[in-house]
């Protein structure tokens, strides 16, 4: 309750929060909100104005802009949710095993880790790409691969530091197990960068995939995809600019939303601050 | 008196691997030669200063460490074979209790202080019905000198004083035999001190316990402990009775500790005490263990056989124990 | 070394028209944030003379080490230094912000508790020493080391030449200190300022290190500040001690006086609260409750809330510092009928 009321006296991260949940509500209320199927193309209509029946106007195979935001939510929740469940959750444990139990399973997961850190992140997307194929879902699996690392090492750094804390080795005094004490104590007050690193990833990975989809390795180029749309926008950026301001702007509103959640979480989250 | 506690000839080497290309593994003797004994109901205090190993003996004594060598007897039976098996571990862990210099740090930041009590009932199955647990846990607060108030309140909410009582109320509430204090008092201001120290030693007296009092204090050590070993270098140089060790100091370190000792008395003669302290060799020197008497640096009595071999502890004829050449 | 003396006499010959070393007056330092405002230091008032050593003795929060922080105006952040005068050699060092520059580090030094936090890790002591002496004696590398290492010899460390490639994290926590103190001594600092300097140092090393600062200050006729919350130190190293307690000093007497016959029930209640290795005690006296937060004083005298002796007086109006003769001050209404004036 407290870390609630914390959160929403934070003016910056309650507008993250907005926008995010103006996100959520367009990925799940995208056939309502919509008049138009993105998938319809209208070449009678091509390329019109933002106003009127298309309030963002249309691209040049005359699909409705708007639609496109409004579906592309949809997308980039699935990659967003997708990379922290996997790419997190993978993470998470892999730096928890090498932080807490130190010696040779630290050195080998780390070392692997090392070596995924090395290639950025959109060169692993590549090559996972060109391996399994084009599609929005070796996109995802490549995304959630590369945040992996990042996860790892953060949580591992601060299993580390936690861990010689006193208070843990007051717990061993009392007879906890290590399993508790992991969960109990290591993990929660390991929260903090954990969060942070979720909402990194979660706008990186946003980023990513649109970058994929620029590329035109990512997502079906019929679905709606903000990076999809980006890149065929680019096309006609200086005679309709339109294009590609309203996919742009829904990344970047989205991705700001998350960073300010996050910081505002993990403001929240320590106890010590008022 | 019922002996509750035996340590012999406890070791604690620590490993550091140095150098980058070369890998070269140093050794760090912490702990020499340590023996000792604690009786039921009794305090023994452990007073040395820094790097004399008393630390790392108490935590050896609570499994937090391992024993290089040696062996520690919990009421005859030997820690390290209990370890072993979970519910004889659980029944160690639950007679030895221990409690920290720095409160705040032993304390989970994200638990309430209420919190740390039933984590520690919970693990031993203590009190499991709600009501019994309630009314047990109000009487741990009373009798650590907390208020029911506090029971919901983070342990950054509390000053250092009351911090130390939640670590007091945590050790006592699983009913221990032996609580280690390791340094309880040394991170507080002195008005808290004296009564942190007060209520050590009443709840010594409510609930039966023995305590293994570890601290650099000369005059904490004396006021509480019946019984003092004074540890240096990691080996244990003097064993005796409080009243013994303050009124005839045999080894040349306790001289000099209780010399040392700033006194409260304005009569005390300034000028001589502190032209013996200017007199004084300097520091420990690691290097001497294990090679002659440890002390022999610093040692104002040092003679050739100090230099050349390495003292053993020697039960004089009044029953006291002392590592010293000189007896 | 007689040249350095010497040179000290001429420094101090040239502006012998001040009587006190160091005079502080109703000095106040308050600490302005969001939650309120922290009156860490609220009316300090002392003198120091030559070659006089003063234990400024309190528990934490006591405002004794922002008080001489203030003295050198190096008050962290958000403290600020609102109100008061500091007299160093009859020279005001608050009104003018030049002053403080001229003589901090230099003709006044300070050292800490933890000397690590003042010397540069990764340079050698050699170089952190000859630096100064360099600068101000205009020697070479070589000269210049010759004399740190009579510096080093003063603070008694064993073959200084060493001493002078090593660096800091080669040396002892006693031999740390005893570099500070030499560094304070190569800039023929008049006035040391000691934050428990011996705090975090064994007894044994605490002794050494005392007894160094007292001879030093009987060889160099050093004024000394020396902060402690150790009151048995006090009483081995100090001739004068002023008691603080919540931003005020509550007692103020030759250090003998306060030991032997202390008036303030704070500084009674203080010494009959710690464990004494030459006497028996069966329990130790306590004063209830803690020190209470600088956000959230107790109206009327600070100790009001934990005094025995305290009447509705006591809570409700702040009492002076009174004098109640041969130099004993002590901020306590049950002294101010006695009190010959006001201090």
């Amino acid at each position: 309750m407290k870390t609630l009321r914390k959160l929403f006296s934070n003016k910056l991260a309650v507008l993250g929060g907005i926008f995010i949940l103006l996100f959520l509500l367009c990925a799940i209320f995208a056939p309502w909100i919509t008049t138009y199927d993105y998938s319809v193309q209208d070449l009678m209509n091509t390329k019109v104005p933002p106003g009127g029946d298309h309030i963002f106007g249309t691209d040049a195979l005359g699909r409705d802009v708007f639609s496109g935001v409004v579906y592309g939510a949809r997308t980039s929740l699935l990659i967003g949710f997708c990379v922290l469940v996997l790419g997190g959750g993978i993470g998470i444990l892999i730096g928890i095993l090498a932080g807490y139990f130190g010696g040779w399973v630290e050195t080998v997961l780390m070392r692997i880790m090392d070596s995924l850190m090395a290639f950025p992140a959109i060169l692993l997307a590549l090559i996972f790409v060109s391996i399994l194929g084009s599609g929005l879902k070796s996109a995802i699996i490549a995304v959630s691969l590369a945040q992996v690392p990042r996860f790892a090492l953060i949580v591992r750094s601060s299993v580390i530091q936690i861990k010689s804390n006193e208070y843990v080795a007051a717990a061993e005094v009392l007879g906890q197990s290590q399993f508790k004490i992991l969960f109990l104590h290591i993990l929660p007050n390991g929260i903090a960068p954990i969060i942070i690193q979720a909402s990194l990833s979660f706008g990186q990975s946003l980023l990513i995939v649109s970058g994929l989809g620029f590329l035109g390795v990512g997502a079906d180029p019929l679905s709606a995809e903000w990076g999809a749309m980006l890149s065929d926008a680019r096309t006609y950026l200086m005679t309709v600019p339109h294009l590609a301001v309203y996919p742009g702007l829904a990344i970047a509103i989205t991705v700001l939303g998350f960073n300010l959640l996050g910081d505002g979480l993990r403001d929240a989250l320590d106890i010590k601050n008022y | 008196m019922k002996e509750i506690l035996r340590v012999e000839h406890l070791k604690k080497y620590f490993e550091k691997e140095v150098g980058f290309l070369r890998k070269k593994k140093k050794v760090y003797k912490a702990v020499n030669d340590v023996s000792f004994h604690i009786g039921e109901g009794e305090t023994l205090g452990l007073v040395g200063e820094s790097g004399c190993g008393k630390s790392t003996t108490g935590r050896m004594i609570v499994s937090l460490l391992r024993p290089t060598d040696g062996a520690i007897y919990y009421q005859g039976q030997d820690i390290s074979l209990s370890m072993r098996n979970k519910d004889s571990r659980l029944e160690i862990k639950r007679n030895i209790q221990m409690i920290f210099q720095d409160a705040y740090a032993s304390l989970d930041p994200r638990r309430t202080a209420e919190e740390a009590i039933f984590e520690a009932l919970d693990i031993h199955k203590m009190c499991l019905d709600p009501q019994e647990r309630e009314a047990y846990v109000n009487k741990i607060f009373s009798d650590s000198g907390l208020s029911m108030e506090q029971r919901k309140r983070y342990p950054h909410e509390f000053s250092g004083g009351q911090r130390q009582r939640i670590g007091i109320a945590r050790a006592i509430c699983l009913q221990p035999k032996l609580i280690i204090c390791d340094e309880p008092v040394s991170a507080l201001d002195v008005s808290v001190q004296a009564q942190i120290i007060n209520n050590l030693e009443r709840i010594q007296n409510l609930y039966g316990l023995s305590y293994l009092f570890i601290s650099h204090d000369l005059s904490v050590v004396k006021h509480i402990s019946d019984r003092i070993v004074v540890m240096y270098l990691g080996y244990i140089v003097e064993e005796a009775g409080k009243k013994e060790l303050f009124e005839q100091p045999l080894h040349p370190y306790t001289q000099m500790l209780i010399r040392a000792t700033p006194s409260l008395d304005p009569d005390v003669d300034k000028t001589q005490k502190l032209t013996i302290a200017s007199n004084e060799k300097n520091s420990i020197d690691t290097s001497l263990i294990d090679v002659c008497c440890p002390f022999a640096n610093r040692c104002p009595k040092a003679g050739e056989k100090c230099w050349s071999e390495v003292p053993k502890m020697k039960e004089l004829e009044d029953g006291r124990k002392v590592r010293c050449h000189l007896y | 070394m007689t040249k350095l003396t010497d040179m000290k006499r001429e420094k101090d010959s040239g502006q012998a028209q001040w009587e006190y070393l160091l005079e502080v007056e109703d000095l106040k330092t308050y600490f302005i944030t969001k939650a309120g405002t922290g009156k860490a230091v609220d009316g300090v008032s002392f003198r120091l003379k030559k070659g006089e050593i003063l234990g400024l003795i309190g528990e934490s929060g006591s405002g004794k080490s922002v008080a001489v922080k203030s003295i050198m105006q190096i008050v962290p952040k958000p403290g600020r230094i609102v109100g008061g005068k500091v007299r160093f050699k009859g020279e005001d060092l608050l009104g003018d912000a030049k002053a403080i520059q001229r003589v901090r580090g230099k003709d006044m030094t300070m050292i800490f508790q933890e000397p690590m936090t003042s010397l540069n890790p990764v340079l050698t002591i050699g170089r952190q020493m000859t630096e100064g002496i360099m600068l101000h004696l205009h020697l070479k590398q070589k000269q210049a080391e010759d004399v740190a290492c009579k510096y080093l010899e003063m603070v008694k460390i064993p073959n200084p030449q060493e001493i002078l490639k090593r660096y800091p994290h080669h040396l002892s926590g006693g031999m740390r200190q005893r570099v500070m103190i030499a560094m304070a001594l190569e800039t023929n600092s008049s006035l040391l300022i000691a934050d428990e300097p011996t705090t975090a140092l064994d007894v044994t090393i605490q002794q050494q290190i005392l007894a160094l600062i007292r001879e030093l200050r009987d060889r160099l006729n050093m004024g000394v500040i020396f902060i402690t919350h150790d009151m048995g130190v006090i009483n081995e190293i100090s001739d004068h001690t002023a008691v603080m307690y919540c931003g005020k000093i509550q007692e103020y007497a030759s250090t003998r006086e306060v030991m032997k016959n202390p008036l303030h029930p704070y500084t009674q209640a203080l010494i009959q609260a710690i464990p004494r290795i030459d006497t028996e005690q069966e329990e130790l006296h306590t004063i209830p409750g803690s020190v209470p937060s600088l956000l959230n004083l107790p109206a009327g005298c600070s100790f009001s809330n934990r005094c025995q002796y305290a009447c509705e007086q006591c809570k409700n109006e702040t009492p002076e510092l009174y004098d109640t003769g041969d130099g004993h001050f002590v901020r306590c209404w049950r002294y101010a009928d006695t009190s010959t004036k006001e201090g």
